[in-house]
């Protein structure tokens, strides 16, 4: 059964095989170029305190590739749309599921087998493809010092992706018998499951930590920067009074609002008890202090949950182990349903 | 007398439609049996189901004593040439021979090869380019090939040309002679039963209307032809009938000789047998529609 899995496979195997090499060549030409820029340039600079227009410029190296890369969930929708949904959906579209049930090995051995060698090809496709493509980036990653933004697109996740998309594909697949539609379905399917491991899922694998600024008037916000690693996973920003009143509309910046009868609104807080003086009259440093002292009167601090940089590799197993167990659910889904048609 | 498939009540529906209702039907060891019917009468879905590739909805199904597929071997005893004869159209006809001895413990490679050369196949082109007649030739060599005690087919020659369905049914009979096989075929052409089969059962919606030796069946009936008045003879069963102004025919079936003067007798061939209870179960059907809606 494997040998007729995988000969089944072949052409598809062969073209991912293609590809792959086709991208290694592009990364093995550019690659040592990035890290040469990296050394030559931003190391300097970094010593020299004086990076901002070198960090843009290198930042925007080959874009093409790198689009491609921050874009790459879009490999387990291929392997999802072209592995996993042909596997069964395309024997129903061409009945040959009709000979192939009917020899002496049983249809459970038949699918056990497409699973086995597609869910294995997958694996070592999105394996070699997120090692070359953690290898070509790691010096901009370096520079970015932001490994959460880039967090489902390097590293071990997109092998627990790419492991999913295709027993979706088969899974769908099974049920919907049609390739076309199945193919849509798959697509939609991960979309959702991603969306929703993005949005619910991976920010309560641990448990947020949180920190409270409270408003320093001398620098014109909420903390002074500092206290938190920039390569931190924002969670929630919130602001909140001293009574414990939140203030939606104000973690994003303040706005005022002057009033016919002269006092100003703190737009999303309330009203202050003094004026602000206009700005025509050219007295920036009053309308400062005014502005400092409105926002004082409602004793605001900010409070920021966050998911330290340290937990990075290990919500990147949380990931991997989540999407695994998904696949096998999903495979283990597939083979019960063929079983009792 | 044992029997090959045996089912009861057997019955298979869709959310919206019923494929097959409440079908009982036995098919004896050692013919080769035809099954015939209209389109729609459930045909294509007793023999899915015989096969193991469909499960019933309710009802019993057994195919040498055991329920279809229920493992290994029982997948070994039987053979399945599904509607259309599919192959995989990517893989060479080497590859098929290949796949076949993969999975078929029973597998006869030397019965394989042979009947692929006597075909003239190319063993190295891919199934996909294969002329029909000849992809449903590969279709039936995997069937064989696996040395099956009972050989299912679902209308395999219907999408072919006179021919290749004259070379088709060939090799088929070229098979019972060879090995110990009992075939059931489906089809809805009496010249291919005709040719090839010598049990024959007519299934219209889901109902055995007749099952037998077709020599057997062919003797037992008659055509009568008779004044219209007069009654038909005694101990006959009227298929089917039909009248003009002054004559009476009748489509009967008896066991013992008809000797009656009013009636003049006539002897039926297949094709007539068929359309007769083709009828019949098309009537019996709108009558207990009938008494349904009454």
């Amino acid at each position: 059964m494997i040998w007729f899995a995988w000969r089944q496979f072949r052409v598809q195997a062969l073209i991912a095989l293609t590809l792959l090499v086709a991208l290694a060549i592009a990364f093995l030409v550019t690659g040592p170029r990035l890290v040469h820029t990296y050394n030559t340039t931003i190391v300097g600079c970094t010593a020299r305190g004086d990076c901002n227009g070198s960090v843009s410029i290198f930042l925007s190296a080959y874009p093409f590739l790198q689009n491609l890369l921050t874009e790459s969930w879009l490999l387990a929708v291929l392997v999802g749309i072209f592995w996993g949904a042909p596997a069964v959906a395309r024997e129903f579209d061409t009945g040959t599921y009709r000979l192939a049930w009917t020899q002496s090995a049983s249809r459970t051995q038949w699918l056990t087998a497409k699973i086995a060698i597609g869910g294995v090809a997958s694996v070592v496709t999105a394996g070699l493809f997120t090692l070359m493509a953690t290898w070509w980036s790691s010096p901009l990653d370096r520079v970015r010092d932001q490994p959460f933004s880039l967090f489902d697109t390097r590293d071990i996740v997109p092998i627990g992706y790419a492991l999913c998309a295709f027993t979706l594909g088969v899974g769908v697949g099974a049920v919907v018998r049609r390739t076309i539609s199945t193919m849509a379905v798959t697509i939609a399917g991960f979309a959702a499951v991603r969306g929703l491991f993005n949005f619910s899922i991976r920010p309560h694998f641990a448990a947020a930590m949180h920190t409270v600024f409270a408003f320093t008037p001398a620098g014109n916000g909420f903390g002074l920067g500092g206290n938190l690693n920039p390569g931190n996973w924002m969670i929630s920003t919130k602001v909140e009074s001293a009574a414990g009143k939140v203030f939606p509309n104000l973690s994003r910046g303040f706005d005022f609002q002057s009033n016919a009868n002269g006092s100003t609104t703190l737009v999303g807080a309330g009203i202050c008890p003094n004026k602000i003086p206009s700005l025509s009259g050219g007295n920036r440093t009053g309308m400062s202090n005014a502005a400092k002292q409105c926002i004082n009167s409602f004793h605001l601090h900010e409070l920021i949950s966050y998911q330290p940089i340290s937990r990075y590799w290990s919500f990147q197993w949380y990931e991997l182990v989540s999407y695994a167990v998904l696949s096998l659910i999903l495979g283990t889904f597939s083979v019960w349903w063929i079983r009792r048609r | 007398m044992s029997f090959v498939l045996e089912t009861e009540d057997l019955t298979k529906s869709y959310r919206a439609k019923t494929a097959l209702s409440n079908c009982t039907i036995n098919v004896p060891q050692g013919h080769v049996v035809g099954l015939v019917g209209p389109n729609g009468s459930g045909k294509s879905t007793l023999l899915n189901i015989a096969s193991g590739v469909l499960s019933p909805t309710s009802g019993s199904v057994h195919v040498f004593g055991s329920p279809p597929a229920s493992s290994s071997t029982q997948l070994g005893r039987v053979g399945f040439v599904a509607q259309d004869t599919p192959v995989y159209s990517g893989f060479t006809v080497q590859d098929h021979l290949r796949y076949g001895k993969h999975v078929n413990p029973k597998w006869d490679d030397n019965l394989a090869r042979h009947r692929v050369e006597q075909l003239g196949l190319d063993l190295g082109q891919r199934a996909g380019k294969l002329s029909g007649g000849q992809s449903a030739q590969l279709a039936l060599t995997l069937a064989i090939a696996k040395r099956p005690d009972l050989l299912l087919l679902d209308e395999p020659v219907a999408s072919l040309d006179p021919l290749a369905r004259r070379e088709f049914l060939q090799i088929l009979m070229e098979t019972v002679a060879e090995h110990d096989v009992s075939i059931l075929l489906s089809s809805h052409l009496v010249a291919d039963i005709e040719r090839v089969c010598d049990y024959l059962v007519v299934l219209v919606s889901s109902r055995v209307q007749v099952a037998g030796e077709i020599e057997d069946l062919l003797a037992t009936h008659h055509r009568l032809i008779g004044p219209r008045e007069t009654s038909p003879p005694e101990n006959q069963v009227v298929i089917e009938s039909s009248y003009t102004e002054r004559q009476s025919t009748l489509f009967v079936r008896s066991d013992s000789p008809i000797i009656d003067p009013h009636w003049t007798v006539e002897a039926v061939n297949l094709e007539d047998l068929v359309l007769a209870y083709m009828g019949h179960g098309r009537t019996e059907r709108g009558s207990t529609l009938n008494k349904e809606s009454a």
